[in-house]
Formats: C-alpha cells, sequence, structure tokens
C-alpha cells in the first residue's frame, strides 16, 4: 500500500535554477522543468487527505482538495471514478491516491486521482489491522482450531466465481495430479456489495451439507485483485463463515502479497489457486507410490511371517522330543536302571540279614516233609478200613448178591432187569449169568446168550472194590 | 432423499484403506494374530489395495456445479451415481 507523502521533506526548488537568467526558457520549457522537478522529487503516488470543493462529477471529476492553507486541483478520470464507492460532495473529508503532474494547458499542478476513500473509514490497512487484533484475541487464528486437511479428498468443493480465471486453475491443477478427485464448483460473487453474503452464505451450506455430499474439503479461492477487490475476503461475515466452517477450507486469495482475514482464519492458506489446488488434490503417482509400498510390506509381513513360523517349526522338529522319540524313555529307563542298581545293591544285604532265617528253615524242611507223608500214610489206612467197613464185598459175605446189566451197571428195579435182556448176578465167590424170560417178564429159564454175549462178559469185576454203588 | 449422493459412507476412503493396511501389517507382524488369520488378514489386505488401486484409476475429471434448491439444500446434479458405480 502507498504511503502517505511524507510532508517533513517538503519539495525543495531545484538546487540549480536554470542555469543563465538571462537566457529565455519557452513556456513549455518551464513546464517541462517543472514536471521533471516533480518527476525528480515526488514519489510516483501520493495520498493526501482534505476537503472536497468544487466538486464536478460528470464524466471525468474535476474537484479541488483543500485544507486551511492550500488548495490543490484534482483530476478523476471516469475509469476511477466508476469505482469510487462513497458518496462524495463538497465539504467531504477524504483521503486521495494519485500522482502529482503539471497540466500544460493550465500550467496547473494537479493531483491525478486514482482512488478515493473516505477519512475515518478509508484507511482499509488500518481497519484490516484492528480487524486482526480483535480476531486474535477471539482465538480465530488458534493453530489448534485449524482442522487437517484430508490427505486424499475424494470431493472438494470450489467456492469461487464461475467466471474467475481461479477456477480454471484449479480445474486444471486437479486434472494433472489426479482426474479422480473429484470437484464441486459452487458459484458466488469474488467482489461487489454482495460477494461477501454471497460467500458466506456458500459455507454455511457446505459446512451444513458437506458430509452428506461426502464433501471432504473446500478451495476458497478467488484471483489478485485491489485491496477494495479483494475487500470481501475481509468482511467479518466471512470471516465467521470460515471459522466455523466444519469441512476444512483452503483459501488462496489474491495474489502472494495480499492477504486477507479469510486466508488467515482458515485452516490452510496459499498463495495462489493453483497452489490450493496442489494442496489438497494428491500426485496420482504419489499415492500409487503409496499403495505399492503398502502391498510390499503387506506381502513382506506375511512372508516374514511364514518364515517365522517355518523357523519355529523347524525347531520343534529339531528337539529331541521331535527328532529322537526313543529318548522320550531315556529319562524313565535310566532311572528304572537306577532302581535296578539300587536294588541288586540292596538284595545281598538283605540275604544276610536273613540267611540264619533261612538256614533254619532249609534244615527244618525234610523233618517237615517226613511227618507230613507219615500224616498222609495213617489217614489214608484210616480211610481204607472205613471203606472196608461199608464196601460191597462185605454185603456179598454176608450173603446178599449183586445184578448187573448187561453193561455192568447195577440193577435196582424187576422192570429193570426186564428190560436188561441179561442179568449178572454177583455173589461173594463169583458170577452167574442169566437171560430174563421176554414173555413172562421175569426171569426164568436161563436162554443162551447171542453170540457177542460172552464176549461182553466181565471176568475180573470182584476186584474192583470202588465204583460198584456210583 | 439425502442419501443420494453419499457413497462415501459405505465403503472406507483411500486414507481409512491405508490406515487398516498399516494395522493389519502391524497385526501379521507382530505375531498378534495367529497364522491362520494372518492369512485372512493378508487377503483382506490384498482387497483394499485393489480397492485403493480402483479409486487411483478413476481417470476421468468430474467437475460438477454445486445449486442449491428451493429447500436450501445443495444439489450436484451429474454426482453420486458415478462413483458407486466405479467401485471395484
Amino acid at each position: 500500500m502507498p504511503r502517505l507523502f511524507d510532508e517533513s521533506e517538503p519539495p525543495r526548488p531545484p538546487e540549480k535554477p536554470p542555469s543563465q537568467p538571462d537566457k529565455a526558457l519557452s513556456v513549455a520549457q518551464l513546464i517541462g522543468a517543472i514536471k521533471g522537478a516533480i518527476n525528480d522529487r515526488l514519489p510516483g503516488k501520493v495520498r493526501v487527505v482534505g476537503e472536497v470543493s468544487n466538486l464536478s462529477d460528470r464524466n471525468h471529476w474535476f474537484f479541488s482538495l483543500k485544507d486551511g492553507e492550500a488548495v490543490i486541483r484534482c483530476v478523476m478520470f471516469a475509469s476511477a471514478a466508476r469505482a469510487v464507492r462513497l458518496q462524495v460532495r463538497d465539504g467531504l473529508e477524504v483521503v486521495a491516491t494519485g500522482r502529482v503532474d503539471v497540466f500544460p494547458g493550465q500550467g496547473a499542478v494537479q493531483l491525478y486521482v486514482d482512488r478515493l476513500e473516505p477519512v475515518g473509514q478509508g484507511d482499509l490497512e488500518l481497519r484490516l489491522r484492528e480487524m486482526i487484533e480483535q480476531l486474535r484475541g477471539l482465538g480465530y487464528f488458534d493453530p489448534a482450531k485449524k482442522k487437517p486437511l484430508p490427505a486424499v479428498p475424494t470431493r472438494v468443493a470450489v467456492v469461487t466465481s464461475r467466471s474467475a480465471a481461479a477456477l480454471q486453475d484449479v480445474i486444471n491443477t486437479a486434472q494433472r495430479r489426479w482426474p479422480g478427485c473429484e470437484l464441486l464448483h459452487l458459484d458466488v460473487r469474488v467482489q461487489g456489495e454482495s460477494a461477501a453474503a454471497e460467500i458466506a452464505h456458500a459455507l454455511d451450506k457446505l459446512s451444513d451439507q458437506g458430509d452428506r455430499l461426502g464433501i471432504d474439503a473446500i478451495i476458497l479461492t478467488r484471483g489478485g485483485g485491489s485491496i477494495e477487490d479483494l475487500w470481501a475476503f475481509n468482511e467479518r461475515v466471512v470471516i465467521d463463515a470460515v471459522y466455523a466452517c466444519r469441512v476444512p477450507i483452503v483459501a488462496a486469495v489474491g495474489h502472494e502479497t495480499d492477504t486477507t482475514v479469510t486466508e488467515l482464519v482458515a485452516d490452510h492458506r496459499c498463495a495462489t489457486p493453483t497452489q490450493a489446488a496442489m494442496t489438497l488434490v494428491p500426485d496420482r503417482a504419489l499415492l500409487a507410490q503409496q499403495i505399492d509400498q503398502a502391498a510390499d510390506r503387506l506381502r513382506l509381513a506375511l512372508r516374514r511371517r511364514a518364515e517365522y513360523e517355518r523357523q519355529r517349526l523347524a525347531g520343534l522338529s529339531r528337539h529331541p522330543a521331535m527328532s529322537r522319540p526313543d529318548r522320550l524313555t531315556e529319562l524313565p529307563r535310566s532311572s528304572v536302571e537306577q532302581l535296578m542298581r539300587r536294588l541288586s545293591r540292596a538284595l545281598p544285604g538283605r540275604v544276610d540279614r536273613d540267611r540264619p532265617r533261612l538256614e533254619r528253615l532249609a534244615d527244618d524242611l525234610p523233618n517237615l516233609l517226613r511227618r507230613r507223608v507219615m500224616l498222609a500214610r495213617l489217614q489214608a489206612e484210616q480211610l481204607e478200613k472205613q471203606l472196608q467197613a461199608v464196601g460191597p464185598q462185605r454185603v456179598l459175605d454176608r450173603g446178599y448178591t449183586l445184578t448187573l446189566d448187561g453193561s455192568g451197571k447195577p440193577i435196582r428195579s424187576a422192570r429193570s432187569a426186564a428190560q436188561a435182556g441179561t442179568l449178572t448176578t454177583v455173589f461173594s465167590d463169583g458170577r452167574v449169568d442169566s437171560r430174563v424170560d421176554p414173555d413172562t417178564g421175569s426171569g426164568s429159564s436161563p436162554q443162551p446168550p447171542p453170540a457177542s454175549r460172552p464176549k461182553r462178559k466181565r471176568k475180573p469185576r470182584a476186584d474192583e472194590g470202588p465204583g460198584l454203588f456210583t | 432423499m439425502p442419501d443420494q449422493t453419499t457413497d462415501t459412507d459405505h465403503q472406507p476412503t483411500f486414507e481409512q484403506s491405508i490406515e487398516q493396511l498399516e494395522a493389519i501389517v502391524e497385526q501379521i507382524e507382530s505375531g498378534e494374530v495367529g497364522l491362520e488369520q494372518a492369512i485372512e488378514r493378508y487377503e483382506a489386505g490384498q482387497k483394499l489395495i485393489q480397492r485403493c488401486r480402483g479409486i487411483l484409476d478413476k481417470a476421468e475429471q468430474r467437475i460438477a456445479e454445486l445449486t442449491e434448491d428451493a429447500q436450501g439444500n445443495l444439489q450436484a446434479p451429474a454426482t453420486g451415481d458415478g462413483m458407486a458405480d466405479e467401485d471395484a
């Protein structure tokens, strides 16, 4: 911003007046000299505070700026006059910015005004500084309040004017970096009376509905311009909307040298629209690299894991338990052997201790056996006597007989005898065979036995003691 | 009706996919999951990678105009179908 003309250094007359006073100059030469002196001594732009008078505002504006002591003619061409936003009238105190020059046609030193601002609220820079201080106090610039930008946004809203070159810059840059990132343009005016309200409204909507629309980030931008052109981005309504917006905002307003409060409050500030797009839209090649790396890491992780498990497995299979299962029995076996050794050491001692008893037992054994045999013999003789007392021989001796059938079984009834056919009667002194008469059913005259019968006669029956009555 | 343009909710975003991949790699490397599970995780990771590549390979730059309807809702006429369709 051009500085106010420094009045502490008033324009001095040229150090050397035109060389010889006696040499006459033409008027044009004089004016030319004055022009030169002004150009040499004054900055290209001055800012002058004064009161407007004699205003003529048809097409080009002509007026005077005056203060208590002096007056200067001012000219404002139509192109500049159209941009003036205040109601200029005589008596209004203003700050005029422009260059000083001589108008040869009138021989007048004039101020050619580019810009007119009201005094008091005219100093935008001062207002800006005041606002920034106030907002700083409110924490609007707090880094902790800044939202992180998405690393890979899929949808970005671009808030700017449809006709702005800035929009095209953003589109071109996004296209170049990663066409997959979708841009949604929201058309707003970026300068003029309604710009601030439109921008604020757009940001409010995006804040509310960004989620629903899947919008990851906002680019708020416009190209370069005068500070008045950019002024909407210094309006409180826009600043508040930027501050409150829930979707992260990248702001790039004007040229790099221009700073608007919007950019200070935004989550990220970029110098130009192109830079804003570069900041938000990731480079496809880099993303591809990131994926490749992730894929590599994934593969490597599994391979490493598999290798680890393989080694674990190998370690286990080398373990004696797996490689030499026979050794599994080593411990028990050795303990068995140890036990056996202990046993064999213990046994002799035990035998020694028990030897006398053993020898006594050995001495006693034959006597014991002999006594046992004698006892058994006595018992046997006793039994024999008892047997003889009740034996069949004794019965026969007393005159009874025993009748046997053909197979030598005792016959105990007449009916059995009738069926037997052949009978053997045992007497105490011998046997007699007889035949049963089948007609009478009772024994009568003996009949000759069948040819086989005699063979079945059993002679030595008499001495068969035991088993007779069984 | 308000869902017609939200297709980013269902699928993880590129960033989320990358984050999930990191977590998977971590799990596999640290041995906090068994080998069978590690293999399953690996396969899930491969799917994420494919998905990320699918996102990246969208070649067409989409520029839509956001407009506000009578109810004050922002509308993006040309969006909402394309991205969902292209999801691999």
